[in-house]
């Protein structure tokens, strides 16, 4: 009797409390990912696909160019029409980078660290996004590229330093990085920008 | 022989505590049955009372809220505001209506209790919902009232042609010092609100001033499919 007399009321303030969930906690149902993204003056552009309907938007995040943290965050375009609306070619700068729809990784070739990516179902594809002397600011340790898995199967860690330029927001902290389609980076005229590709959010970003 | 006695008396105890533990079953059944029809009774005394009577219906209704709004978590969750804000509301609509709704029953026989003639098992007929479906439009019109009016004297016929006049659907008739509505379609629902407010204007028009001409000594309701 208490379940009929109350059972619609409890039922209520779950469904409440589950929307509520859903609609405050950082991740939002299916994993959005990062279709490509790119940086330009300190504005860094996001293509989002996802979702159940599979609609794409694009927005643009405006990150302080010292520390990476977002200072503004608008959604430019959201329609069936995204290269229209993105406009990739054109309005970008010619470093924009179209990036891997799941995975991106660094190799060591040639004493030079490369930036390379591979899409999903496209194994034997790579491409070489960026090259840099390894004596460079950006520090990246010839041992911990070489753990890099080219299969993109085993999760690696990657040490990110500060070595002058601007500051990195994770300066000297390990990022314990997910191969699969966690990580999308975009290459601007000498700046590497790390992003979260489940949830857009800039993870650092550094000058090269 | 001391074996035997020690079994009958714990055959005795035995029986003892199963038809006690049987009393006490049937003891909470009856005051299960009892809250669900206080529960119906309740619910009929105000509008939207279907939500709170506790039929399972109401599930299906919200349901039909909340699926499409979780689909909406999968299109954007930043419009999940609007369904937090449907359900927070419909929340706050029950809550109202529960909270009138409560002490009803009560309300109801106190109600009854002020007629200078005896209105039989008002709440229990309130509270009763037996054969009743979901759908206005299934058994809703199927229903079959009667309310049967006892005089304190024989009843002329023009009695029966002051109640054809509260209802012109219904059937009256006379019969002695008893005095019989029938109605052969009345309107059912989710609740038995429609037989409260029937009931409360009958008594207002036809009842009272009818005992003020000549006694009722009882009034009964009855609504069956």
């Amino acid at each position: 009797v208490i379940l009929k007399e109350w059972g619609l009321f409890l039922v209520l303030v779950a469904e409440l409390a589950g929307f509520g969930w859903l609609r405050w906690q950082p991740f939002h149902g299916p994993a959005v990912r990062i279709q490509a993204l790119a940086v330009q003056e300190g504005r860094l552009y996001v293509e989002e696909w996802g979702g159940a309907t599979l609609a794409d938007w694009l927005r643009q995040d405006a990150i302080d160019p010292q520390t990476g943290v977002l200072l503004e965050r608008e959604v430019l375009a959201r329609s069936p029409q995204r290269s229209q609306a993105f406009g990739r070619s054109a309005a970008l700068d010619p470093g924009f980078i179209e990036l891997p729809k799941r995975h991106a990784s660094f190799k060591l070739q040639d004493d030079k660290h490369f930036l390379r990516t591979r899409c999903a179902g496209e194994r034997s594809t790579t491409r070489v996004l960026g090259a840099r002397d390894p004596d460079g600011p950006f520090a990246l340790s010839a041992d911990e590229l070489a753990r890099l898995d080219d299969q993109g199967d085993v999760r690696w860690k990657l040490r990110l330093e500060a070595l002058g330029g601007a500051p990195l927001p994770d300066a000297g902290a390990e990022m314990v990085c997910p191969v699969r389609g966690v990580l999308v980076f975009a290459l601007d005229r000498g700046r590497l920008v790390g992003v979260d590709a489940k949830t857009g959010n800039v993870l650092w970003h550094t000058q090269l | 022989m001391a074996d035997l006695d020690d079994l009958a008396a714990r055959g005795r105890r035995a029986r003892a505590e199963r038809d006690a533990a049987d009393t006490r079953a049937a003891g909470d059944r009856a005051r299960a049955e009892e809250r669900s029809r206080r529960l119906v009774a309740d619910a009929a005394t105000v509008p939207l009372g279907f939500a709170i009577a506790g039929r399972s219906e109401a599930y299906a209704l919200l349901m039909m809220v909340a699926v499409p709004s979780l689909l909406l978590t999968l299109e954007d969750p930043a419009l999940l505001v609007w369904p937090i804000g449907l359900h927070a509301g419909i929340l706050g609509l029950l809550l109202v209506v529960k909270l009138a709704s409560l002490g009803g029953a009560r309300r109801e026989d106190a109600w009854a209790a002020r007629f200078p003639f005896r209105l039989e098992g008002w709440s229990a007929t309130l509270g009763d919902l037996s054969g009743r479906t979901f759908g206005r439009y299934t058994s809703g019109p199927s229903l079959k009232l009667t309310i049967a009016i006892e005089l304190s004297a024989v009843a002329g016929p023009e009695l029966a042609d002051i109640l054809t006049g509260f209802d012109p659907k219904a059937e009256a008739k006379v019969s002695g010092a008893r005095l019989e509505l029938r109605r052969a379609s009345f309107p059912g629902a989710e609740t038995n609100r429609p037989l409260l407010l029937y009931v409360h204007r009958l008594a207002k028009e036809v009842l009272l001033p009818l005992h003020e001409k000549q006694p009722i000594a009882q009034v009964s309701v009855e609504l069956a499919t």
